[in-house]
């Protein structure tokens, strides 16, 4: 019954913690513009993630080391290091990003000017990731993201033409009045909101921070199949809802707001009331684990001692990355800056640097040394491979289509 | 399969003798730093010397740009026409109201003046007062519903709706113009 209870417990929360302010802002974005017609884009971005996660959660439960950890070694300081420029930069953005956005839906209920909220979100996360276990976290703020289902609720309220939903998703159908070049921006900013560096290192260091051992591999998959699938769901109603309701309409997707108001329109105030709440945990959440994967990968590189599980005095230098970069992203959101345009820009850089974050553990995985017996099959390099080249695609086609479309306008 | 090898990586064992942190002194050509410097230097006086000036696309990229100041404009009346609506049937709490209408009424507000910073090219003078007279209508009018939703004057709500409606006409009769025989 524990195994079970486990089991259950890890793929709410990994459905629950799946979607954060990328993946709210985003699929509302190309929700109301494309509909589902970007639907399969997910659906990759989903495989993708739970193809990496997989492999670096193995990598730690078969070594009990951290995917930072490994890649220093196997790679060198060089290669390290240039992994660790890439993943941070994207992963501190996109901490600035969550935790604007938590102000963001905090704001909805308090109705004051957010950057009132943002240095008092910036002390919460801090506090929590300082005083708060590493269970505690995962659990309490991917149970209550798991809100958002009210967004798939919503959408069944709503009561949509499905057949014509299905088409578009399956013919990836263009609306007419939109260009292919923006349609092309949208493929790379939701395939970067899917497969986001920081989850993974999140997941692996999580795994050594639960202390997860080979006889864990079958709970962790689980959370990975079955859970990140599901979030993936979750982003699917959102961008379903607010086609319904937006696109008609012809709003364009610019603030937390409008992503809130189809389900509203369902729901009324009490289904809002959820999405708010949905909108907190998903972004309070997906602070604590920038947060924490900004302490993880740095104190990883540089061979200090990390992690929630053993106390704060004996890791000061990951708790002292963490204060920084806690006070550095919240002195970023006070320049007045807007926390949705910080997401869409972390979005797409994100799609930049996943090269640089994904390669390194497609080789540790596939070390023997490392490994032994669980070292990648045949099955999980194929995949590995293929998403490299994708990867890749993305990477490169970024850039020019961000100044080419001026962010999808 | 077999571990994936790049030659040239360091094993591991060199990392556990400690060797790993040492550096090996690069070198670098004195004629790479100079170029960098007179790189670096032309970029800043490049920016220094337009950073003052209006932005002067030309007239196609001028035109895109007033298609999508007035889509976006569209997009915020539209957004505040539905939270009315969605007032009318008690759906939406008032501070939910009043975050997303006064988020609305910024957007106009950067979106003009982003807009209005754009050099108009020749002989588009009066597509440029039109552009911007019916953006700063749409501005007024979000003010309004804004002013409206935090006093919490219900009684006011039809007629703004209306007159939401009317601007959203307008915006799309003024798109249409853009659009129109000769562009």
């Amino acid at each position: 019954v524990k195994n079970i209870f486990a089991v259950a417990l890890g793929i709410l929360t990994a459905i629950g913690g799946f979607v954060d302010i990328g993946d709210l802002v985003t699929n509302a974005q190309v929700g109301a513009r494309f509909g589902l017609s970007l639907a399969w884009v997910v659906v990759i971005g989903v495989l993708g993630i739970c193809v990496f996660a997989e492999m670096s959660g193995r990598v730690a439960a078969v070594s009990g080391r951290a995917t930072f950890d490994l890649v220093r070694e196997r790679l060198g300081p060089r290669v390290g290091l240039l992994n660790l420029a890439a993943s941070m930069l994207i992963t501190f953005l996109t901490f600035v990003a969550e935790i604007g956005g938590v102000a963001l839906s905090l704001q909805l209920v308090a109705s004051v000017h957010v950057l009132l909220i943002v240095p008092l979100v910036g002390v919460l996360v801090w506090l929590v990731l300082w005083r708060a276990k590493f269970s505690l976290i995962e659990n309490v703020a991917g149970l209550l993201g798991l809100a958002l289902i009210v967004f798939a609720v919503a959408l069944w309220q709503l009561g949509p033409d499905w057949s014509a939903l299905a088409h578009q998703a399956v013919t990836a159908d263009k609306p007419e009045d939109e260009h292919w070049r923006t349609m092309a921006y949208y493929v790379v900013a939701l395939f970067g909101a899917a497969m986001t560096p920081y989850e993974v290192f999140f997941f692996s260091s999580g795994g050594v921070e639960e202390r997860w051992t080979p006889k864990d591999l079958p709970t962790m998959r689980a959370n990975v199949f079955i859970g990140f699938p599901l979030g993936g769901l979750l982003s699917l109603s959102i961008a379903g809802c607010a086609w319904v309701v937006l696109g008609p309409l012809q709003i364009s997707v610019d603030s937390l707001g409008q992503v809130g108001l189809p389900v509203a329109a369902a729901l009324g105030k009490i289904g809002l009331a959820v999405a708010i709440l949905g909108f907190v945990a998903a972004t309070f959440g997906a602070a604590c684990e920038t947060g924490l994967s900004v302490g993880y990968s740095l104190a990883q590189y540089f061979g200090a001692q990390w992690g929630k599980y053993v106390r704060p005095h004996e890791a000061t230098v990951f708790h002292a990355i963490i204060l920084i970069a806690t006070l550095a992203a919240t002195a970023f959101l006070m320049t007045a800056v807007d926390p949705i345009l910080v997401t869409e820009v972390s979005v797409v850089f994100s799609a930049v640097a996943l090269p640089l974050t994904y390669f390194p553990i497609l080789v540790v995985a596939n070390d023997p040394d490392y490994m032994g017996q669980h070292v990648n099959g045949r099955l999980a390099n194929t995949l590995g491979s293929v998403y490299m080249v994708l990867i890749a695609g993305a990477a490169v086609a970024a850039i020019p289509l961000m100044i080419w479309t001026r962010m999808g306008q | 399969m077999g571990a994936v090898r790049v030659k040239g990586w360091p094993s591991r064992e060199r990392w556990h003798e400690g060797v790993a942190f040492a550096e090996v002194p690069t070198r670098r050509p004195h004629g790479g730093r100079q170029v960098t410097v007179v790189a670096v230097a032309g970029l800043v006086l490049s920016l220094a010397a337009t950073a003052c000036a209006p932005q002067s696309p030309d007239r196609s990229s001028w035109i895109d740009q007033a298609h999508t100041a007035l889509d976006d404009v569209s997009s915020e009346v539209a957004t505040v026409s539905l939270l009315l609506h969605l007032q009318d049937e008690d759906k939406v709490p008032g501070k939910y109201q009043q975050v997303v209408a006064q988020d609305s009424e910024s957007a106009v507000g950067k979106t003009m003046s982003k807009f209005s910073g754009e050099q108009p090219p020749e002989g588009e003078d009066d597509t440029y007062r039109d552009v911007t007279a019916v953006m700063s209508e749409a501005s007024d009018l979000l003010a309004e519903v804004r002013i409206a939703i935090v006093r919490r004057a219900t009684g006011e709500y039809p007629t703004l709706r209306e007159q939401l409606v009317t601007m959203q006409d307008q915006l799309t009769q003024q798109t249409d113009e853009l659009e129109g025989p000769g562009r």
